[in-house]
């Protein structure tokens, strides 16, 4: 899916903030893994939403979790629980994400439409290794949704070294999935577009100090 | 009586969730590249009956430090 690198800069910054408010509120804790539940706090309290989170038991192959955002300033995050903790916890995350980042034109309740539209993406990348090239507003906020909790989970940080520890061999992606709490793939897509996201991130930092200057 | 396919039965289910204020819902999909609408719709549907048999719990991950 091709999105413009101004959606993403414009994630990276609700991230930033959400990030920032986490560590003015939240006593020092484990660095290295996200407390769900208080990410889920920052989210309600950032953005005035009242968020029920329940684990769903069925069976399944390919849904792994939902959210639903009601009019009333009330969202519903459902998971299947039949699935690893660490993407118990990813999943979780990434519907937390949907909340903080997604605006009125990302909404659809045409959720029938939205499934079809993520398996049509599927099969793009298969056949072009790109996707949609113009993808809807609620398809484009599922691919935005991972990318911020990605980089909930998995700060830019720690980025650039993993990757050259990785190429030195001293370390592999599983052992920073497990120090991160996240799955492997949260890591390797991390790694994958890290030119990328360092380059927005880098316009966020230009931004805030031309605004410091 | 026609039986409805998956895919109705969950727009049915959509429709009638956004006269009660639902306005947006998203998914988180594993091995989509596998999947049809169908089948997917299907997960869905098997989600809401769960829900409605009480085959849910709270999800709290135990972690909260506020």
């Amino acid at each position: 899916m091709l999105i413009q690198p101004e959606e993403i800069t414009a994630v990276l910054n609700k991230v930033r903030i959400a990030r920032e408010h986490l560590k003015t509120a939240c006593p020092p804790h484990d660095e290295w893994v996200l407390s769900v539940m208080d990410f889920h706090w920052a989210v309600q309290d950032i953005y005035e939403l009242e968020i029920e989170m329940l684990k769903v038991s069925f069976s399944a192959d390919h849904v792994r979790g939902k959210v639903e955002r009601y009019a009333n300033k009330r969202a519903r995050i459902l998971i299947r629980a039949q699935q690893t903790p660490e993407f118990l916890r990813f999943v979780t995350v990434k519907e937390l994400c949907h909340l903080m980042i997604d605006e009125e034109d990302d909404w659809s309740f045409m959720g029938v439409e939205t499934i079809k539209g993520l398996l049509k993406e599927w099969e793009l990348v298969g056949e072009n290794g790109t996707g949609h090239t113009d993808p809807s507003d609620p398809l484009q906020s599922e691919m935005l949704a991972e990318i911020a909790a990605i980089e909930m989970m998995y700060p830019r940080e720690y980025r650039a070294s993993d990757i050259e520890k990785i190429k030195a061999k001293e370390t592999t992606l599983k052992k920073i999935a497990m120090q991160h709490d996240v799955p492997p793939y949260a890591i390797e897509q991390a790694h994958r577009h890290h030119d990328m996201l360092e380059k927005c991130w880098c316009a966020i930092e230009a931004q805030i100090a031309g605004k410091g200057a | 009586m026609t039986k409805l396919s998956e895919r109705e039965t969950l727009a049915a289910q959509y429709e009638n969730m956004a006269a009660n204020g639902l306005v947006d819902v998203k998914f988180f999909l594993g091995n989509a590249g596998e999947a049809t609408t169908e089948q997917v719709c299907g997960e869905v549907n098997a989600m809401y009956a769960a829900l409605e048999r009480g085959d849910y719990e709270p999800l709290d991950f135990g972690d909260r430090s506020i």
